[in-house]
Order: C-alpha cells, then structure tokens, then sequence
C-alpha cells in the first residue's frame, strides 16, 4: 500500500477514533450517531476500515467487522413475580422462528431455572428459588450488551452483528462457523447452539416484535427500551480463560482505549 | 428420510430384569392409538394376559405421550400412566395422569412413550439424557421423599433435569400411591407398581426438538386462534361475576379474576383486575385458583402465584404461601390444585360444612398436600380421607382397630384441626405404620373388603360419595344428571373426567348453551342445567358417548382435559362457539398426518372400546352391564324425600338409569343386555383380534 493511502487511512481511523471516543463518552441517539457521519462506515457499527489482515499487504478491507457495538434500542425485561412457568415464550421463541419446539435452545431461558433457581439444587432447597424451592422463577433475556460485547467481539468469524432498527446482537447464520465461542464466552450462558444446523443462535428481538413477549400469559415479559443490565446482574458462570480476543479486534481495541 | 414431526417416532422399552433397553417404531406399532392411553391399552393387551396382577414383573408400566405433547400446543404437557392398577380390587386396568414438565422433556429426548417391564433386583433408577438411557444404583436414593429425590438427582446430573419419583409409599406398596413429577403433578394409584419394580424414579433430560409439520405463519396464527377460544380452568368462557366488559357472567366458572382480588402473598402482591375475554396477555391471570379453592378471603391471602404444565396458558395450580406450616418442620410453600390441595380437610371432617373455610382449613390441606407429595400417598380422589373420617365420626373405628392402635393417634388433635395429625396419619400410611395405616393406605376398594361398614357406608350413604365399586364420584349425576352418571360407569377408577363439564360449566346462559348443543349432540335436550334434570334422552347418549371419547383422544394424544374441548369460547364475535375441528387441525398441523375430528373420534372409539376390552379380559365376563357398570343405591335413594327430575337434586331413577345404559351401549356400538362391544362394533374399529380373542373365551356378547 502506497504511504499516502496508508497516511490517509491513519488519519480517517483518527478521526474515528475521536468521535468514538466522543460518542463513548456521552448518551447518545441513534439519531445523532447518524449525524456524526458515521453513517457511511454503516449506521449500526463502525469498522475496521483499511485495517488489512497482516501479510496481505492489501489497502481495502476484505472482512467487514464490527468493533464498537451501538447500543440496543430495546430489550426484553421478565417480572419474575408474574413468571408462572408455562414456557409459552421458550416455545414461542422456538416455534416461531425456527419452525420446532426446542426449549433447550430458546433465546429466553425458564428451564434451567424452573426446579431450584439460578443456583441450582442445594442442601436446604425449599429456601432456596424455583419449583421445590419459593416458586420464583427467574427468567432469564439477553442484556444486549452494551460494548464490548462479549458474543460479538470474541466471535473469531466476526458473525455476530449488530441489526438495526432493534440492534440486536445476532448471529449471522450463513457467517457462523459453528465454533461455540460465544457459548463459552457469554456470562450469562445466553447463546445457544443448534445440533441439527451445527450453528449458534442468540435473542435477536424477533426484529422489534418480539414472540416471547407477546406470548406470555400474564405479562410477565414486557419490550422495552433498552438499559444497561451488565452490571445488575451476576454472572451465571465465570467466563473461562480459553475465550480469546480475535487478534483483529484486539487490535482495534488500542485505539480508543 | 424426512425428520419425524410431532412423533419423535421411537417408544423407550426398559426390561428391568435384564437391565436391557431398547426401541420400537411407534408409527409403525401404534398408530392406530395415537399416543397416551391408546398406546398404554394397546401394549397392556398385547403383552400383558389375563391372570397378571399389578405387582407381578410381567404387568406393564406405561408413561404414555403422544404426539402433541411437548408441541407447544396449548395444554400439551400432559402423561398418562397406565398399568394394572393397584387401587381396584380386581386389579383392572387404569390410568394415572400427571402434567408437568416430565411429558415434553421425554419428547425432547427423542421419546414417544416408555414401556417398562419387569423387576430390577435392586432399586434403580432410569437416567434418560436424549437417547443415552441408563439404569443407575437407587440405593441412595430409596427411603427419601419425593422432594429429596429430585434433588439429589439433580446434584447428580444438572438442575434441569425433570424427575418422575416415587416416594416411601410408592417403595412399601401401598396401593394408594403416587407417581410425582415437577412438584406437584401426580399419577395417582400407579406408584406401589413402581415400587414393586424397584424402581425409584426416572430423569429425563432432553435436548432437542418436537418438530411442527405446518410451516412457521401456519402454526402460529392456529396456535394464537386456539388460545383465543380458550376460556379459563374447566373451559369456563365468562367470568365469574359480572365484569363491564363480559355480556354474561356464571359463578359455574372459574375465571375468578377481578379487581380486589390479587395474589395476595406474591412480592408485592399482584392484582388480576379484568381479565378481558381478547386479551391474551392475561389469560394466565383469569383463574384465580387459589379463590377458587380456598374460597376468596383466603384465596387472596395465601396465593403467591399459580403454575401448572409446560405449554399451558391456563395455570391451574396455585402456589400457597403458608408460613405457619414451618413450625411443623415442612416447607412454607405448597403447591397443587382441586382435590390435590384439597383432601386433606376431609381427613378431618367428613362433611365439608364441619370444617369451613379458616385459616386453619388452609394450613390442614397444606399440609396434607405438602406430605402426600413428599411420600408419595394419594388420597384416591378423597376418598380415602371420606372413609377414614367416616369411621372417625361415626365411632366404628374404636371397634374396628385394637385399643393400643387406636390409641396412638391424638383425636384431640384432629378436633383441633391442628396439621400435626394428618402430617402423622399421611406419614404412617407411607409406612404402613400399624393397622389403620395399613387400612387406609389400601384404598377405598380393598377397605370395602376389609371393612363391611365401609361396604355399607359407600352403598348407602351419600356423604360418602362413592359412585360404584369403592370409586369416588367425579362429576357424575351433580355434573350434569344422567350424562355425568354415565361418564362415571366405565372406568376402573374415578372417571378423571372433564369434557362434560367444560361444555356444561362453562357459564354461558343456559339457552345459549342448549342452542350450541344442538349443533354439536343432535338436540337441545342433551343440555339441562344444574340440578334440574330430565328422564333420559337420545341426546343426552351421544353426549355422554362425545364426554367418554374426547377424554380418550385428549388422554392420547396428549391435550389437557380440563381446558379442552374447545366447544365453546369466549368471543362474542363467534357468538360464544369453540371449534370442534380443533383437535384434528393441530394433530393435521404438528405430524403432518391429515385427521378430520370424524378420523379423531373414531381413533378414539377404538382406544375407548380397547379400554373397555381389556376391562372384560381382566374380569373375564361379559356381563359389564351388572358386574361392572353399577351404581350404588344412594345415587337413587339421597335425598330420601326428594323426587328425580324435580328441581333442586341431582338424584337418579334405577329404570332410568338402565334406559341411560341402554342408549349409551347403542351409541357405543356395544350390545344393550350386556353393555360388551358386539363382534361387529370391533371389527369397524380395527379391533378384530379382541374379536377373535373374545371368540374363544365366550366374551363376545
């Protein structure tokens, strides 16, 4: 690549890096991210732009990958006082979008709590959640990460992106490469895996309209506008060493932190 | 080869004596049976011959699902157990049924039922995780509760598995026990069958999926059409006071939500408000269980929540919050619905009017729930505690039991009404802890041998509620006259049946209702309202033959009896019709297999007709009419002075009854005299062997 490209690449990256830097830093509309003319790197995240992988010598960038994620517009919030464990949403989730009942690989997740909580049969279960224990059934969405986002950003095949209007964090099936990565990296343990298509799959928010919501028999789930729910809540598991940073993410990374 | 849908299309068989597992086809083995009951009857006739007893290592254990079951059909969480069940005094077949989760999972796992035969040397427990099925060593296991149960099994294998157990009453067989899974969900009378096996419970996990034929837009807009006929528990379709929004009203129904009347012990209380018939996003809140059994001062203070079955918008169980239980060692938290949370109370007073609604009512049937779901004993439909408290009151217990046994029970604590006595009396039925124990723990049929008195008092007495043969009345003659007498006849256990009284409860103006019967029995007349019935009439068989066959196709295929049929609904627009054609439209749209409700109902005929067959092959006669489809004399005699087919009773004619007989043998295709299905009736049906086998033993009538 010819240093005067390469110069004008580093400064279209700087400029980058100053208005990511200014967007990080300041609640922000989706609206006013498009004002920041960013819009042309594509409205819902911003790109490696001339970042070419090592050896290749190339200028354009041959792989498109999100970096910084824009925040969700909304998210699915469970009122665990309501929850009657019927997994109509598990089954709404599944059925229709996947055409087959398989609460084992739904985006919301009611089973793995229904006998004893999030924590799991303990000595002492009838103090403890769930079925045998106060009968609260924790349902469990995805948080939609803010960034960095744990799925996205660990996914080595950069199949995980992020869909306007919603932003949702989705898995791109025909990218997905099938590696469970993003099971292992998620703390919530919020991606699942398909046996029968050997891919990933994760709440995508049904494009704004989402199933589960709109089959919960006592409005239990509600759609609402997205926060940060990080921090709120614990981890259902450590995240494991093993989950590496892609290198090209990793490297994105120095720029604005 | 195409995916299977709605059917994973294998059937688990477990033979416990040689440890061996392996799998059948189930299209190609019983298709004809659809699933549940079907599939439970057929192997029942197939592999089990007259002469086996309940506890021998032949008799067949059967946890029967069907197609829909874990569909994510509505109500599609259902199992129904069938065996030589130990409760009948003749050992005759039955079937337990128990919701839950346990159902879909095994679906999800790849099974289309389980067949379980033979006996372990030793107790087990199967261990299904998708298609690895293993027997593991209970010897940890057995002794503990139910609750324990799941819980060390789940250390064992991940919080998420779903359990099916029997607890100390199952593994001591006694015959009044239970299968439970998910809590709450009982198989009544088929535990002391596990135990007999050794076999302490089954775990399922199950990862993948219930395939649905239709495509994705079908599916749901069929799914969403169906809940939008669905009323609330028992298919009540108005509310159960007058509300702005509803037309009508009935306090037949349970759709007891309204405002002022929240879950009152849930963090922080929920308020139901109006529950209005088009929205769906409050379908789960229009029963109010915990009104609806507890009455509405203590409905409201002591509900936290309801639950029930996967797929079920309904949510029939209600979760109690009753701190007082702790100070007797148990859990605050008990969940269960109708009789299940109900029974206990009448270990206290026969007569429900001596121990009315209180504070301390709830903490006995707590209680009395709390520790029947732990060992594992089943009150049979109540009666059970009716016959126990029968012989309390009337003094005959004193002379039945030696002193020293009668001694050790705290009387005074039962006058009390304090939980301490049935958490004792529950405790030693599981134990077989001396005679009265032993007594109560063989049920109402085996306590009628035993006992004369008891004989007598289920004869005679109204207050005992026993309908025939030590079985207790389950919306018979109350529920709705002859049709619901009718209902009551031919089963071998208490009819667990709801079809009639999801149509004839279902609140809506009796008029209304006359009119949409005549749409779907032939005639108005096959409708009455409560306690103001008529003689006998053709409508009112082919009623009572719909109520018998739907139970069947619901119990097969599976769909939950207490929501369904969908006769009726709620909307105005569809001036208060259901949909008949619901069945045959999700069983087309789940396997792909094409069935008209006419294909359904006669599936149904012919599982009904086999159950009825096997019935025969068991008692070996024909004589049903006499032998087995009798009624006892209180049923025609309470109240003394009142007159049948006068307002204000539901008492029955003996001529009428045996005209009731004569029509629904007609309508079922069995022969009048006897009440037997005649050779022609089982050929139409598919069932030419039983035909054959029947040809020999001078069974055919």
């Amino acid at each position: 690549m010819s240093e005067k490209i390469e110069e004008g690449a580093r400064r279209a990256v700087d400029v980058m890096v100053e208005k990511v830097t200014a967007l990080t830093k300041t609640p922000t509309t989706r609206r006013r991210f498009l004002k920041l003319g960013l819009g042309g790197m594509g409205a819902a995240g911003l790109y490696l732009a001339g970042c070419a992988p090592s050896g290749t010598g190339g200028a354009s960038p041959t792989t498109k990958r999100e970096v910084y994620s824009v925040n969700a517009t909304g998210m699915i919030l469970g009122n665990s006082t309501l929850c009657v464990g019927c997994r109509r949403c598990e089954i709404a989730c599944t059925d229709y979008n996947l055409g087959k009942t398989q609460p084992s690989i739904a985006n919301i997740k009611i089973n793995r709590n229904y006998n004893f909580g999030p924590r799991g049969a303990q000595l002492g279960f009838w103090r403890g959640e769930g079925t045998y224990g106060n009968f609260r059934i924790i349902q469990e969405t995805c948080k939609q990460c803010p960034h960095p986002v744990p799925c996205l950003d660990t996914c080595p095949y950069g199949a995980i992106e992020v869909v306007p209007p919603t932003n949702a964090r989705v898995v791109n099936q025909a990218k997905c490469k099938g590696c469970r990565t993003c099971q292992r990296a998620c703390p919530w343990a919020m991606t699942s895996f398909d046996e029968s298509t050997k891919k990933a799959q994760k709440c995508h928010l049904c494009n704004g309209a989402p199933e589960c919501v709109k089959a919960c028999p006592t409005g239990a789930l509600t759609y609402v506008p997205w926060q940060d729910m990080t921090k709120l809540s614990p981890a259902r598991f450590v995240v494991p060493a093993p989950v590496e940073i892609p290198k090209d993410v990793k490297d994105a990374c120095v720029q604005c932190h | 080869m195409a995916e299977s849908t709605g059917y994973t299309g294998k059937v688990l068989r477990i033979d416990l004596t040689t440890g061996k597992t392996s799998s059948e086809d189930t299209i190609a083995k019983y298709k004809d049976y659809i699933g549940g009951t079907g599939l439970g009857y057929k192997v029942l006739w197939d592999e089990v011959p007259a002469g086996t007893k309940a506890w021998d290592p032949a008799n067949r254990l059967i946890f029967g699902v069907g197609p829909l079951s874990g569909s994510g059909s509505p109500c599609s969480g259902r199992v129904s157990v069938t065996s030589l069940w130990p409760v009948s005094s003749m050992e005759l077949p039955a079937t337990g049924h128990m919701g839950g989760e346990w159902g879909p999972e095994l679906k999800f796992a790849g099974w289309d039922s389980i067949i379980i035969q033979g006996k372990a040397n030793s107790p087990v427990w199967v261990y299904i995780n998708d298609d690895k099925v293993e027997l593991r060593d209970a010897k940890r296991l057995w002794g503990h509760g139910i609750y324990e149960t799941v819980a060390l099994i789940a250390n064992e294998v991940g919080s998420d598995v779903h359990v099916a157990a029997i607890g100390q009453a199952g593994e001591n067989m006694v015959r009044a026990s239970c299968v439970i899974c998910d809590r709450s969900h009982s198989a009544g009378g088929v535990g002391s069958v596990m135990g007999s096996k050794n076999l302490k419970a089954i775990a399922v996990k199950g990862t993948g999926p219930v395939r649905i034929a239709a495509d994705k837009k079908a599916w749901k807009d069929l799914v969403y059409e169906y809940i939008s006929l669905m009323g609330c528990n028992n298919q009540g379709v108005v509310p159960n006071q007058p509300q702005p929004w509803a037309e009508y009203n009935s306090t037949d129904t349970r759709w007891t939500a309204g405002p002022g009347r929240p879950w009152g012990a849930a963090y922080p209380p929920v308020e139901t408000g109006y529950c209005t018939a088009d929205d769906l996003n409050k379908i789960g809140l229009r029963t109010h269980k915990g009104i609806q059994d507890h009455g509405l001062a203590y409905g409201i203070k002591y509900t936290m929540g309801h639950g029930g079955c996967f797929g079920c918008p309904i949510r029939c169980h209600t979760k109690l919050d009753i701190p007082q239980l702790e100070q007797y060692g148990v859990s605050r938290y008990v969940q269960n619905t109708c009789i299940g949370i109900a029974h206990a109370s009448s270990m206290y007073a026969l007569v429900s009017a001596k121990f009315p609604q209180s504070d301390a009512l709830v903490w006995v049937k707590g209680m009395g729930s709390q520790i029947a779901d732990d060992v594992g004993y089943w009150p049979d439909y109540q009666q059970g505690p009716r016959d126990f408290s029968y012989l309390v009151e009337s003094g005959k217990l004193k002379d039945l039991v030696p002193e020293k046994e009668y001694a050790r029970y705290d009387f005074k604590a039962r006058d009390a009404r304090d939980p301490s006595f049935v958490q004792t009396l529950f405790t030693r039925i599981a134990f077989k802890d001396g005679d009265i124990a032993v007594a109560v723990g063989e049920g109402p049929e085996f306590m009628e041998k035993r006992w004369k008195e008891i004989a007598e008092f289920h004869n005679k007495d109204a207050e005992s509620q026993c309908v025939k043969l030590g079985q207790a009345k389950h919306h018979s003659a109350e529920d709705f006259g002859q049709v619901g007498a009718l209902v009551n006849l031919p089963y071998n256990r208490d009819a667990q049946n709801h079809t009639h009284i999801n149509f004839s409860a279902c609140g809506l103006p009796l008029a209304l209702k006359k009119e949409i019967g005549a749409e779907i029995f032939g005639t108005p007349d096959a409708v009455e309202a409560r306690s103001d019935y008529k003689p006998m009439n053709k409508g009112k068989a082919v009623y009572a033959k719909l109520a018998v066959y739907y139970k069947e196709l619901h119990d097969s295929l599976t769909m939950c009896n207490w929501t369904q049929p969908v006769w009726v609904s709620p909307r105005k627009d569809r001036k208060y019709r259901g949909d008949i054609e619901m069945e045959g439209k999700l069983f087309t749209a789940v396997t792909g297999i094409k069935k008209t409700r006419a294909d359904l109902e006669n599936d149904a005929a012919r599982i009904f007709t086999l159950h009825r067959a096997l019935t025969m092959r068991y008692m070996n006669t024909k004589d049903m009419r006499t032998k087995h489809d009798v009624m006892n004399d209180w049923n025609f005699d309470y109240p003394k002075d009142a007159v049948p087919f006068t307002p204000g009773n539901y008492k029955m004619e003996r001529k009428d009854m045996d005209l009731a007989r004569d029509m629904f043998y007609e309508e079922l295709g069995w022969d009048k005299a006897t009440g037997a299905p005649t050779k022609a009736t089982l050929d139409k049906l598919g069932l030419g062997y039983v035909a054959t086998e029947f040809g020999t033993k001078g069974l055919l009538p």
